[in-house]
């Protein structure tokens, strides 16, 4: 007799193991509704008949007699169509999956000593399963009369009644996993008791430095043997990481299959009660993200699922006649790239209704109507995020409360993502939803603009390549680059960055083609300094916002490395440049502090600013870009403010300069005037208006001169 | 350590005793008054001409300014990130959320702040802040009266000091900068 806290025990093991039969005899099933290839079918009967008598012996061997019975019931009504190896009618789909769903409801409420729902109405369901007949053939692409009515609902779909995971029902874990994690720490524990031998030799090396006559010698020879340790402690210490960073992460994550699968049922069942016909199909499912993450996925997913099947997909007989295929495509696309995944779910069906939405909002009172009218389509677009919204004038089943879409923009934001919508007008809709991870390393390719070194996803990088003068194609609408028999939109990065005016890039210059969600970019850069595996991380709060970057990563010597976002690369979300032609000012300071002070009261009066951190480059700027006016610091390293003032006169350049320097004197004034420059202020007198207004009256005068 | 040096106190006549005697039991009386005050340490410091101070228990590093990392694209008031005890955090020019008022010399220390337990952001500032003590009594007569990021007091010296409020600071950078 089997203690009743060990039956318990097993029990819970079943639960779980019960979960995972039932989501693939869902799979099995949904394989065999009247498409299946006579070739599959022998197979797929064979593996949903084991799952039917795994379910069946494993609720026995665990005391609960009513979930064997149904067990038994399933593989009875399975068994006719099995022998006759003809696919399963819709209406035995239903009540197997039906059944099932009730299967795991009914345990899930024992475990939890809740009321248990009744079960007679799946023994029901299961025994009016009809004799094995072949099941319709299905329906030529032609059109043809609509259904009359929808079918009858199906039991409600496997995301619904499958009972979702209790915070505390815990993760399987492979045993292997726990097994190589428990190596790890043995191995660390090694590394860990060689790092203290070896920081006893580096204590004899002290030691022996202390006796000057022969100490040198012995101290030499102990560190030679020391660094040949340490290599190869750096070594073994890089191979536990990295074998700790894989184990980890396969604990942590499961494949985005296990949260799209049963999708593919919900989608079947929504087709079902609403006479539409669709297919889902997934790309990317074999990618593995956080357990959390993807627990958190499945509600957002499962309502843009919802969403396309009862608003996005016409009827059969609509979309025949519109020349699409009666049955609609779905399909969602997985793609990460470095530590943000993009999660896309796209429909062939009628795209978003751009008037009714306009209507809807105004009639629900979200926002004024002057204000809806003045918003372009895309932008009435992401209005369907709106709590409240819904165009549905009658609740449906899966719809038409306003509480959906709003629902999953907040659940994806709680992620730290975002979610948006493009949408065309009787061709579809895509809704993309963009969320970072934070797991493991990821390759990135170091490249530097000017003084700065910014990192770019390996995984979006198509190619590298230095600039040939005849595949630069550059005009006043922008550059473009010959690749690969295409041409593509070709960018200075440093101008993107906003460090300097766009530049032609000459021949030898480094090159980056990329290609994200679709779209191309070559990027020229200053120089390429390699590729590296690191940890993104996300960057702080304050300056999360900044579209251009995907996170932040630290590299091996402790310097910080912005890693810039893809998408923004090429070209989405980018705003257009600021320095757009009018009061263009150079700053010229040493100190990043004293630059992000003029560039902040200069940005605040509407001056377009660059800002370099020497003389030299200065000059280098003033050549290849036309300012309004140039603010130089006075003393600074290598070449000073004097110094580069009368650099520049001394090329002819007019542009007015105004010095400022933490100097007070009237002889460092008059030296600055005598060196060129037209103007002369202190740090201290830098208020914004004083600066403001010295620098508007030296453009009136030039301008006036012109 | 080797001799004995000589000093003055060892030659001190019976007259210089008497006074250096008074003198401290002058400052014994002092500290036994002080120590029943209760005080705050603050970190004073200057933006421009201007007197400001953070609670020193909020102050968590003074750092070189050549840990920064600049970030090109980002706003003026953001001078750019640093690595602290494995934290990436945000470097802030203080004289550009406060609103500039010019600056002596330019700002080339970082003060890290705690804003929130664990959470940080730095600061430029022009100098190494000095520490000091204010009366209790002043900031929390202070902190009744605003609830802003700035709190105005008057030292015992009658001088004019603003006490950053690390917390209240944060909500203004993240709402954009300048006040």
């Amino acid at each position: 007799m089997i203690p009743e806290q060990v039956m318990q025990q097993l029990r819970v093991n079943f639960s779980e193991e019960a979960r995972e039969l039932c989501a693939k005899a869902t799979q099995d099933l949904l394989t065999l509704e009247g498409n299946a290839k006579p070739e599959d079918l022998k197979s797929r009967y064979q593996s949903l008949a084991r799952h039917f008598h795994t379910l069946k012996g494993s609720a026995a061997t665990v005391g609960i007699d009513e979930l064997a019975a149904l067990g038994h019931r399933l593989e009875d009504a399975l068994a006719p169509f099995h022998k006759a190896q003809v696919p399963l009618p819709a209406s035995a789909i239903d009540a197997l999956l039906g059944a099932l769903d009730l299967f795991l409801l009914w345990l899930n409420a024992k475990l939890a000593g809740e009321p248990l729902p009744e079960l007679s109405v799946a023994f029901a369901r299961v025994a009016a399963i009809g004799p094995a007949q072949a099941a319709p053939a299905p329906a030529p692409s032609q059109p043809g009369p609509a259904p009359s009515e929808p079918a009858p609902a199906p039991a409600p779909s496997a995301p619904e009644a499958a009972p979702s995971a209790r915070p505390d029902d815990g993760w399987r874990i492979d045993t292997r996993r726990v097994t190589s994690l428990a190596g790890e720490a043995e191995r660390l524990r090694e590394l860990h008791l060689r790092l203290e031998g070896r920081q006893r030799e580096l204590a004899r090396v002290i030691e022996a430095l202390k006796h000057p006559v022969d100490g040198v010698a012995e101290a030499e020879t102990l560190l030679v043997a020391l660094k040949a340790g340490l290599v190869s402690d750096t070594e073994e210490a890089g191979n536990i990481v990295q074998s700790l960073e894989a184990d980890i992460k396969a604990v942590w994550t499961l494949p985005v299959r296990t949260l799209t699968d049963p999708l593919v049922r919900a989608v079947r069942d929504l087709c079902r009660t609403s006479g539409k016909e669709a297919r889902l199909s997934v790309v990317g499912a074999e990618i593995s993200l956080d357990r959390r993450v993807l627990d958190a996925l499945k509600g957002p997913l499962v309502q843009l699922v919802r969403n396309a099947v009862d608003h996005g997909f016409e009827p059969p007989a609509e979309r025949m006649a519109r020349g699409k295929h009666r049955e609609g495509s779905l399909v969602i696309r997985v793609e990460q790239q470095g530590n943000v995944v993009f999660l896309s779910v796209e429909d062939d069906g009628g795209g978003l209704d751009t008037q009714r939405i306009r209507q809807s909002v105004v009639k629900m009172g979200l926002k004024g109507a002057d204000e809806v009218a003045r918003l372009q389509d895309s932008q009435v677009h992401q209005l369907v995020f709106l709590s409240g919204l819904s165009t549905r004038d009658a609740v449906s089943l899966t719809s038409g409360r306003g509480v959906g879409l709003d629902v999953v923009a907040r659940q994806v934001q709680a992620l730290k993502g975002t979610v948006e919508v493009l949408s065309t007008e009787r061709q579809g809709a895509r809704f993309t939803l963009t969320l970072p991870v934070e797991l493991g390393s990821s390759p990135v390719l170091v490249v530097r603009v000017g003084e700065h070194p910014g990192g770019i996803p390996l995984a979006v990088v198509e190619a590298v390549a230095l600039a040939q003068p005849r595949q630069v194609r550059a005009s006043s609408a922008g550059m473009e680059l010959e690749f690969r028999d295409q041409v593509i939109p070709l960018n200075d990065l440093s101008a993107l960055l906003g460090l300097r005016q766009p530049e032609v890039p000459r021949a030898g210059t480094p090159l980056i083609v990329l290609q994200s969600l679709g779209k191309w970019q070559a990027l020229a850069v200053d120089e390429i300094l390699g590729d590296q595996d690191l940890v993104i991380r996300s960057m702080p709060v304050e300056v999360q916002a900044l579209r251009a970057y995907q996170g932040v990563s630290t590299l091996p010597r402790g310097e910080l490395l912005p890693i810039l976002r893809p998408e923004w690369l090429v070209g989405l979300g980018r705003e257009v440049s600021r320095f757009n032609g009018s009061r263009r000012v150079l700053v010229v300071d040493d100190s990043l502090t004293a630059r992000a002070l003029h560039r902040a009261i200069l940005e605040a009066a509407g001056f377009s600013v660059h800002a370099v951190p020497s003389g030299a480059q200065a000059l280098q700027f003033v050549q290849r870009t036309s300012y309004d006016a140039i603010v130089c610091d006075v003393v600074m390293e290598g070449m000073s403010g004097l110094e580069f003032t009368r650099a520049l006169r001394a090329s002819g350049a007019r542009v007015p300069v105004v010095l400022v320097s933490t100097l007070d004197t009237q002889e460092a004034r008059s030296r600055g005037l005598e060196a060129g420059a037209n103007a002369f202020l202190t740090k201290h007198a830098c208020e914004a208006g004083r600066l403001v207004a010295e620098l508007t009256a030296l453009m009136g005068q030039q301008a006036a001169r012109a | 350590m080797g001799e004995r040096f000589q000093t003055e106190h060892d030659e001190a006549t019976p007259e210089m005793r008497a006074v250096l005697e008074a003198r401290a039991e002058r400052l014994r009386q002092l500290e036994v008054t002080e120590s029943t005050e209760a005080v705050t340490w603050i970190a004073e410091f200057q933006v421009g001409d201007v007197p400001y101070a953070v609670e020193l228990e909020r102050l968590r590093a003074c750092l070189p300014l050549k840990m920064v990392t600049p970030v090109p694209l980002a706003p003026p008031h953001v001078i750019g990130l640093l690595l602290f005890q494995g934290q990436v955090i945000t470097a802030l020019s203080l004289a550009t959320i406060l609103g500039i008022r010019g600056w002596r010399e330019d700002p080339a220390v970082l003060l890290v702040i705690e804003v929130e337990k664990g959470r940080f952001l730095a600061v430029d500032s022009e100098q190494i802040p000095r520490p000091r003590t204010l009366p209790s009594v002043l900031i929390d007569e202070a902190r009744a009266r605003s609830s802003g990021a700035l709190l105005e007091l008057t030292t015992p010296e009658l001088r004019r000091i603003n006490l950053i409020v690390a917390n209240q600071l944060l909500g203004r950078v993240i709402t954009g900068g300048p006040a």
